[in-house]
């Protein structure tokens, strides 16, 4: 009995659409979870932010749009976050759903993640174009006319283009791949795994913050941070993608879907 | 014959239980195999270390002459359905299919368009929605559209109504007939798919118990009926698998193939012999209440 005659090398087609590039379709076949809930959890979030900032200005008395065309005080929304949240959810979401049906169709774990790093990247890329688009015209009409700031608050307020679109970039690759590691954790060890890893991390931060305080550290970080400028801190992001990809390329590459 | 699949000594272990205990088969090539036994047997675990989605701690594993951990080569020949897929979250059966359509090399989008009709799919509603029967026709579907050159269907039809199965049954043989390939059907529906094994490998407590032509496996045990004193004269050193009687009658279940001087013997008793059905010979021989703990 020899399993020769079944090898490999028989009866195949020259060519084959690359199995990578099935995944990358398999993730945007349904275009809801990358693109569409995204950007209507920004649309929402800004439409939210531009009626909170109308209201407020009513509230206080009238027009309060200071002479650079924005509203003194209420200028800064956090409402730009939201999108990232939801980023963070799909990842995990993709590494716990689309990574067992991915298998189920005898995909490679590898082949799994380079598809998913490049719908993660394209993603990015892409988001990261628009947000600061977006960044343009909420300058260029003074806060969407009611002086709020969503795509160029707080730390992006004197950043060029160019800055805005690097760290968005750095901010969503850090989304997707702390996510996806953090469900890598679960997909290997489980709920006790993930639980053990939380508590790890948060002993660490704590630690971390310990040792800055005994050492008078703070103040040499906020110097830092602010020579840094907000670039500067969205490169420093990269890092910590690094590990969470390796880390999550690691997890995974001897996981086996449980049922 | 060809063997598509080649395992020697494989063992696997889950904390305190032994899932596979020093297995060694073979699957041949473009035949119809009944993977049987009981819950826990070890089926689903030794179909996940076929199509590399466990890793074998100890023994070999060869896929069309290789490893399938991890090889796209092996892999992509491969389909694995499973009553316990997990699907991405939105999916329709819709996007299943149309993800299904780009991993596998002899997808037919006009059998599975066919499948769907016949199955009654709705391909539009959200897989989380459908029922458990829709649920597992999406995967029959899958599984019979890719015509993997080695396709696993474990208990592929929960929820399944007699319709349905008997459909599946149904395509599955017609279109293996057409195009040939090796498939493994691990089922508790044992007397519904005896007809279509050709080859029938019972595993229990993670261990093979046969593994053999379904035509054999079927001649492996023999009921004995009639006078009770007549049945114990001929069972009396034969392993008995199963007993029963009432009042001066019994019948027993004994293993192993009768000679033809065994079947004069009976004859001349006046007992009658009949072979035991599949379905019978899996709870005769598995019906044993002992699990292995690992110390």
């Amino acid at each position: 009995m020899t399993a020769a005659a079944a090898s490999l090398t028989t009866a195949q087609p020259a060519r084959r659409p690359s199995r990578v590039l099935g995944v990358v379709r398999l993730h945007l076949v349904d275009g809801w979870n990358y693109v569409f809930v995204p950007w209507l959890v920004t649309g929402a979030a800004l439409l939210i932010s531009i009626v909170i900032a109308i209201i407020i200005a009513r509230a206080s008395g009238g027009s309060a749009v200071g002479a650079d065309g924005f509203t003194e005080g209420v200028q800064f929304s956090g409402a730009g976050q939201a999108m990232f949240w939801y980023l963070g959810v799909i990842a995990i979401q993709t590494i716990n759903l689309a990574l067992p049906f991915a298998l189920g169709l005898s995909v490679t774990r590898r082949e799994f993640l380079l598809g998913t790093g490049a719908v993660f990247l394209g993603i990015s890329l892409i988001n990261s174009a628009l947000y600061t688009v977006l960044g343009g015209l909420e300058e260029l009409t003074g806060g969407w006319w009611v002086g709020t700031r969503m795509f160029t608050s707080l730390m992006l307020h004197d950043v060029d283009p160019l800055g805005r679109f690097v760290f968005f970039t750095c901010l969503h690759l850090v989304v997707f791949t702390f996510g996806a590691a953090m469900a890598s954790v679960f997909f290997r060890w489980k709920a006790m795994g993930t639980t053990i890893t939380i508590i790890a991390l948060a002993f660490l931060l704590v630690g971390l913050a310990a040792l800055v305080t005994f050492t008078d550290g703070w103040a040499g970080i906020g110097d830092w941070l602010a020579a840094s400028g907000t670039v500067g801190v969205g490169l420093w992001t990269l890092p910590l993608t690094a590990l969470c990809s390796l880390a999550t390329w690691a997890l995974l590459s001897r996981a086996t879907p449980k049922g | 014959m060809n063997a598509v699949v080649e395992v020697t000594g494989l063992s696997k272990r889950f904390k305190d239980v032994v899932a596979l205990d020093d297995v060694s088969l073979s699957l041949h090539e473009n035949t119809i195999h009944g993977l049987l036994g009981r819950n826990g047997a070890g089926k689903t675990t030794l179909m996940q270390l076929l199509t590399g989605q466990d890793f074998p701690p100890h023994g070999t594993v060869r896929v069309f002459g290789q490893h399938p951990v991890e090889n796209a080569a092996v892999l992509r020949r491969i389909c694995f359905i499973k009553e316990s897929q997990k699907y991405p979250e939105n999916f329709t059966a819709g996007h299943v299919l149309r993800s299904a359509s780009w991993f596998y090399e002899g997808w037919d989008q006009g059998f599975a368009d066919q499948l769907v009709r016949e199955f009654r799919l709705p391909l539009k509603r959200e897989i989380k929605k459908l029922s458990r029967g829709q649920l597992s026709a999406v995967g029959v579907i899958v599984g019979l559209a890719a015509r993997a050159p080695l396709t696993f269907f474990d208990e592929p039809y929960l929820g399944l109504d007699a319709v349905a199965r008997q459909l599946f049954y149904d395509r599955l043989l017609e279109d293996y007939a057409e195009h040939p390939r090796t498939v493994v059907l691990s089922t508790h529906l044992i007397d519904e798919v005896a007809n279509l094994l050709e080859r029938v490998i019972l595993i229990d407590q993670g261990r093979i118990l046969i593994d053999d032509e379904a035509e054999n496996a079927r001649r492996a045990a023999t009921t004995v009926a009639g006078r009770a004193d007549a049945v114990d004269a001929f069972a009396a050193g034969r392993e008995v698998l199963h007993r029963s009687g009432l009042g001066g009658l019994s019948a027993v279940t004994v293993r192993g193939q009768l000679s033809d001087q065994d079947r004069a013997a009976a004859d001349a008793a006046g007992l009658d012999l009949s072979p035991v059905s599949l379905q019978d010979l899996v709870v005769r021989t598995t019906s044993g209440t002992d699990r292995k703990e690992v110390a």
